[in-house]
């Protein structure tokens, strides 16, 4: 069960992305009604960037010590990023990190620095090689062509 | 939102006349908890905080949340002015509140924002109208009138400076019934004090105020509660010198090391913001707290149910009761949210269907409300690069054994 001050700080998230969402999101909320720790988020793609377009659903687990500690987010529909594990979702974050962490952010503000991620990608500390790689050697057209087929072919879609 | 659910928030102002009140309540709520400051501390890089919630935080990482200045543990103070205005705002908000929302139905007049001089008569006659307001007023000021004048010293709360809070006589009172006694024996006594003397609430007779009197010569025999806790340096302790203390402190010894850590940290936390309550609360109620945190993040939570616990010590914390007060709310909520945001969703897909070519149109649509947003905290840039640990040791970063995900 989640701490009464964990409880109360999720639903005020809630609340607050009710009544003023985010640009970035097209979804933010628990995937069920019985666990407040467990949520999803579809994340859309950047415009004039080769994520453009793309939408992405991803899987937040909240910790009991919420806020105090970063809450454990992942992507379930597979995305083409240096930082981001094409297989597992993974992401490289500094501030989803306990060191980096700061309980001032919000589930909301979290995922867009996910977002930004998405157009600042960091080829030095990859998660996927091959995309790092491509960047690394400078065929950033090449990259982008490659964004953008997986940012289609694996779009995510309600059903 | 649902009006049966009442989780007040800053967004109710968005979408009334007043939706310039959203920024302003947001600045009087604790970027933690998100709720109103309780007992506002200042740090010393200037940011405000819940007293307990910034004690939490300072024992998790030892940074300030909003700017992560390190080293200012021993240096928070009591931010008055604050807590006033969160007295004094909370206070008016339901009248206002509802004000505004007829007036968002059309109920009442009460101009949009844009003339500035309307604005100032709106002003003018709540100011003479409200009871309320008049209420606040009036206590803020008898409390300015209290014994101390501003002296602009000692609203100071250091727990560094502990020592300058006991007495000439050495002893302490309990906050419940002013019994003096030692220092070490207010822990045991606190356990089984009845209360019966129940004083001095109205004369706000918490540490602070305490501290405060010791200001007017003359004055030193004033009673004082037990002072701050000091933080312990675990690694030096022995864990049978830690459980000691631990039932020293009156509160349960049992666990490993690590536990104990945990909970002296939490009660000592849980403590020290109720040192810096205006109206400290009974140990009983603490030790209640505590219980909390023990089934949700202690040893009782889920992931430590290793260790076993004492089965009296379950009974404080009605865990059913609290659930089912709480979870017809949040249910409710989370049903909502999750409507709307399909809807929402719904709503964006045909258009993102259309890709690529108006993708971009797409990626912009949906309720647009930036200016209006209420709390949206500037990330850091330094922040949002992809973390350097992890730089070439993917494998060890695999994902979490997380089934669900
Ligand atoms: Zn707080
Ligand atoms: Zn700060
Ligand atoms: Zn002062």
């Amino acid at each position: 069960m989640a701490s009464p001050q964990t409880t109360q700080r999720l639903l005020r998230e809630l609340k607050e992305y009710a009544a003023s969402p985010n640009d970035a999101l097209l979804h933010l909320g628990p995937v069920t009604d019985n666990d407040l720790l467990d949520w999803e988020a579809v994340l859309k793609g950047v415009k004039d960037s080769p994520y453009e377009g793309g939408l992405w659903a991803l899987r937040i687990r909240i910790p009991e010590t919420y806020p105090l500690t970063p809450p454990s987010i992942r992507f379930t529909t597979r995305i083409c990023h240096p930082n981001i594990h094409f297989e597992t979702g993974e992401i490289c974050l500094t501030l989803l990190t306990s060191e980096h962490w700061s309980p001032v952010y919000t589930l909301s503000t979290t995922l867009t620095a996910v977002q930004q991620l998405l157009t600042d990608p960091r080829p030095d500390s990859p998660l996927n090689l091959d995309v790092a790689n491509l960047l690394r050697n400078g065929d950033v057209a090449g990259w982008e062509s490659l964004v953008r087929y997986f940012t289609m072919e694996e779009r995510w879609n309600m059903n | 939102m649902d009006p049966s659910f009442d989780l007040p928030d800053s967004t109710d102002w968005l979408n009334t006349p007043l939706s310039l009140l959203a920024p302003l309540e947001s600045s009087l709520r604790c970027q933690v908890c998100k709720d109103f400051f309780n007992n506002p501390v200042i740090t010393s890089c200037s940011h405000t905080f819940c007293s307990l919630c910034i004690r939490r935080c300072l024992s998790k990482e030892g940074k300030c949340p909003a700017c992560r200045t390190s080293d200012q543990e021993l240096k928070l103070r009591r931010n008055w002015a604050v807590q006033e205005f969160v007295e004094a705002f909370t206070n008016a908000r339901p009248g206002v509140l509802d004000l505004a929302k007829k007036a968002a139905r059309g109920d009442v007049g009460l101009e949009q924002p844009a003339s500035k001089k309307r604005k100032v008569e709106h002003g003018e006659d709540r100011e003479s109208d409200s009871v309320g307001a008049d209420g606040v007023r009036t206590r803020s000021r008898s409390r300015r009138l209290d014994p101390q004048p501003e002296t602009g010293i000692v609203e100071a709360v250091e727990d560094s400076q502990d020592e300058d809070f006991i007495p000439e006589d050495g002893l302490v009172a309990c906050p419940i019934c002013n019994k003096r006694m030692k220092n070490e024996a207010v822990f045991r006594h606190l356990d089984a004090c009845t209360g019966s003397a129940s004083p001095n609430k109205s004369r706000n007779l918490g540490p602070l105020q305490v501290s405060q009197t010791s200001r007017s010569p003359g004055n030193n025999t004033t009673e004082k509660p037990p002072g701050r806790l000091p933080t312990l340096n675990y690694s030096i302790l022995k864990e049978g010198v830690l459980r000691r203390k631990l039932r020293d402190l009156g509160i349960p010894d049992w666990g490993a090391k690590q536990l104990l850590q945990k909970r002296h940290t939490e009660w000592m936390n849980l403590w020290n913001a109720n040192c810096d309550s205006k109206t400290p609360k009974s140990m009983k109620d603490l030790l209640r707290e505590l219980d909390i945190w023990e089934r949700t993040q202690g040893g009782h939570a889920a992931a430590a149910s290793a260790f076993a616990p004492p089965s009296v010590m379950r009974k404080e914390f009605d865990k059913e009761a609290w659930s089912a007060t709480h979870d017809d709310d949040f249910k409710r909520l989370i049903a909502k949210a999750r409507k709307k945001s399909e809807e929402q969703v719904r709503t964006t897909i045909p258009k993102m269907e259309e890709l690529p070519s108006e993708s971009s149109k797409a990626a912009a649509d949906g309720p647009v409300t930036n200016g209006d947003k209420p709390e949206s905290p500037r990330l850091p840039s330094a922040f949002l690069g992809p973390a350097e640990v992890a730089s070439n040791s993917a494998p060890s970063l695999g994902p979490s054994p997380n089934p669900e995900m």
